[in-house]
């Protein structure tokens, strides 16, 4: 009989112990796997949702963009604008393909418990959020007002509608849907710049310029000429998803170390069971060790044992986190403040078998114990024993 | 401040203007202040009903229009003071003139069958928001039932003249939420 055949049948001796054990090592694994799986896809697709975006970097008013976006949020002025010049000499830069300016401001209703915001925009932004799919037409007269989808769904309203603002006393007509974008475009109204400036008191104002490049390899040198302009400031594409990847990668890395100790509990488990194994069949390795087997044999089945629990529990888990990855992605989606269109979960076989490489090794350790103690036995002992 | 807080901040900005986007179209949004000005005080539950295939046909059939797409589940909200169920409360939002109008109604049981306690506006952009939000407007409501057509011009006058496509879209959630209750068994 060989060795693994030898060791399977001493693992399956104990049925419920031994799939016991499996099974907290495949859960572990499961959820290791599709933990790692979740943020590969999730950083992939973020990248690929923010190099679709066709923007290569952003001109901002110098100041806190945090503050300024809690400013916004609550209704309030922010400290620093742009004025609307900057806009020529951002154009004026020959490297430069499309240079959209917004103005964005909000109306904030407490008692309904959400806050309306309002983003100016002219036809340069079309040229350079491409992807949008707009339903009717884009702006034309003062008025005319281009809701995202979750505002149409929010608001229940659709072309040819009015929509009022009773703090302003103006009433939009609204000529265009954006269809769903995935990310925050779908919840702001789209109105003409000029009546956004007007509407919120700062003509000849901006909140931000967002610019895409004839070639993106020119960032680091419009960057440099855009950082001489007064009063503003440039953010990259590039550094954005770095920073929301290293602002995400805290909440990783605290799921990660509970997911390794969960892995480490789970070896210790294995080594538990292999263990009590080993106590059980004392007599038996008694026995083994007066008819020839050396104390490497002895050692080595037992270690193999261990070895063999952990290579199920992680193919199993393999097996679970194909299963149930896809089903997780649907609920985690639901929760994810920036949600990337298409899939964020990337189970890649170079993950799975990082993580098999790191259950095993911790396996190596948690078997060596039972099988020195077992490769040890002394003969007589072991035969005398109950 | 370095260039590092700031693209931060850029980015964490990004994070919540993200979040915003996301809103759920017809809460229950001050369930303690209705509960107070329609009941006195008391203490509530929230209940999910699922909208079956042949229980939406019934309701289309009685409320003569179809229900909204998404309307394939409702939730009701049973009042109590005490361990005493004083009625019920249910939210609805409707397409109004100038903009989506969220209604809360109340309904209890009376001598023959399930009536109209209150209806309040919890959201709303109309530019008769006053008129459509006075007592005036609202305490027509009060005691109609099953039978009651539920239209402007007929047995309910507009809050103001003008502002007859917003009153009767209250109208019309009021009644639709009180075929819905009914339709659910009154549950």
């Amino acid at each position: 009989m060989s060795f693994i055949k030898f060791a399977l049948k001493n693992l399956f001796a104990h049925k419920t112990r031994t799939t016991l054990t499996l099974g907290s090592m495949t859960v572990a694994v499961a959820v290791l796997f599709t933990l790692v799986s979740f943020n590969s896809g999730y950083e992939k697709a973020l990248k690929t949702q923010l190099q679709g975006m066709g923007i290569h970097m952003m001109v901002v008013p110098v100041g806190c963009p945090y503050e300024a976006a809690s400013l916004i949020l609550k209704g309030g002025k922010i400290p620093n604008y742009l004025p609307a010049d900057v806009l020529k000499e951002v154009q004026a830069i020959p490297e430069v393909d499309v240079a959209a300016p917004m103005f964005m401001s909000a109306i904030v209703r407490p008692d309904e418990g959400r806050t309306d915001i309002y983003v100016g925009i002219d036809s340069s932004t079309i040229r350079l959020k491409n992807w949008w799919k707009l339903k009717g037409k884009f702006l034309t007269k003062p008025n005319d007002v281009i809701l995202g989808s979750d505002v149409k769904l929010i608001e229940l309203s659709t072309i040819g509608d009015q929509i009022y603002m009773p703090e302003k006393d103006v009433t939009l007509d609204v000529v265009g849907e954006l269809q769903p974008t995935g990310n925050e475009d779908d919840g702001f109204f789209y109105i003409p710049l000029a009546t956004a400036q007007a509407m919120f008191d700062q003509p000849d104002k901006l909140t931000g310029i967002s610019i895409r490049l004839k070639n993106p390899d020119d960032a680091p040198v419009v960057a440099a000429k855009l950082g001489k302009i007064k009063g503003a400031e440039v953010i990259t594409m590039g550094e954005l998803l770095g920073t929301m990847m290293t602002l995400m990668g805290s909440a990783k890395s605290l799921l990660l170390s509970i997911v390794m100790i969960i892995i480490v509990i789970s070896a210790l488990g294995v080594l538990n069971t292999v263990l009590m194994s080993v106590f059980e069949r004392t007599k038996e390795i008694g026995v083994m060790r007066a008819t020839g087997a050396s104390q490497a044999h002895i050692f080595g089945l037992v270690w193999l044992e261990t070895l063999m629990l952990s290579l199920l529990g992680g193919i199993g888990g393999l097996g679970l986190a194909l299963v149930g990855a896809r089903a997780l992605e649907t609920v985690v989606k639901k929760f994810l403040p920036l949600a990337p269109k298409g899939s964020v979960v990337a189970l890649e076989p170079g993950s799975f078998l990082l993580i098999m490489a790191f259950v095993l090794g911790i396996a190596v350790v948690a078997g060596f114990y039972p099988a020195l103690r077992a490769a040890r036995a002394k003969p007589i002992e072991a035969l005398r024993s109950e | 401040m370095g260039r590092a807080t700031t693209v931060a901040a850029l980015a964490l900005s990004t994070l919540v203007l993200a979040g915003t986007a996301a809103a759920s179209l017809c809460v229950w949004r001050q369930p303690d202040t209705d509960i107070s000005g329609i009941f006195g005080s008391g203490s509530y539950k929230t209940v999910f009903a699922d909208i079956t295939d042949s229980l939406k046909v019934k309701i289309e059939k009685r409320l003569g229009i179809a229900l909204d797409a998404d309307e394939t589940q409702f939730k009701y909200f049973p009042v109590f003071k005490g361990t005493k169920r004083v009625g019920t409360v249910m939210t609805h939002a409707g397409k109004g003139q100038f903009g989506a109008i969220e209604v809360v109604v109340a309904v209890v049981e009376g001598d023959s069958g399930p009536v109209i306690k209150a209806v309040r506006i919890q959201r709303d952009r109309e530019k008769a928001k006053a008129a459509l939000r006075s007592t005036e407007f609202l305490s027509q409501f009060k005691g109609m039932g099953l039978t009651d057509k539920f239209t402007v011009g007929e047995d309910l006058k507009t809050a103001v003249a003008g502002a007859e496509k917003a009153s009767q879209a209250v109208a019309t959630a009021a009644r639709k939420l009180l075929i819905v209750y009914d339709e659910l068994g009154r549950p």
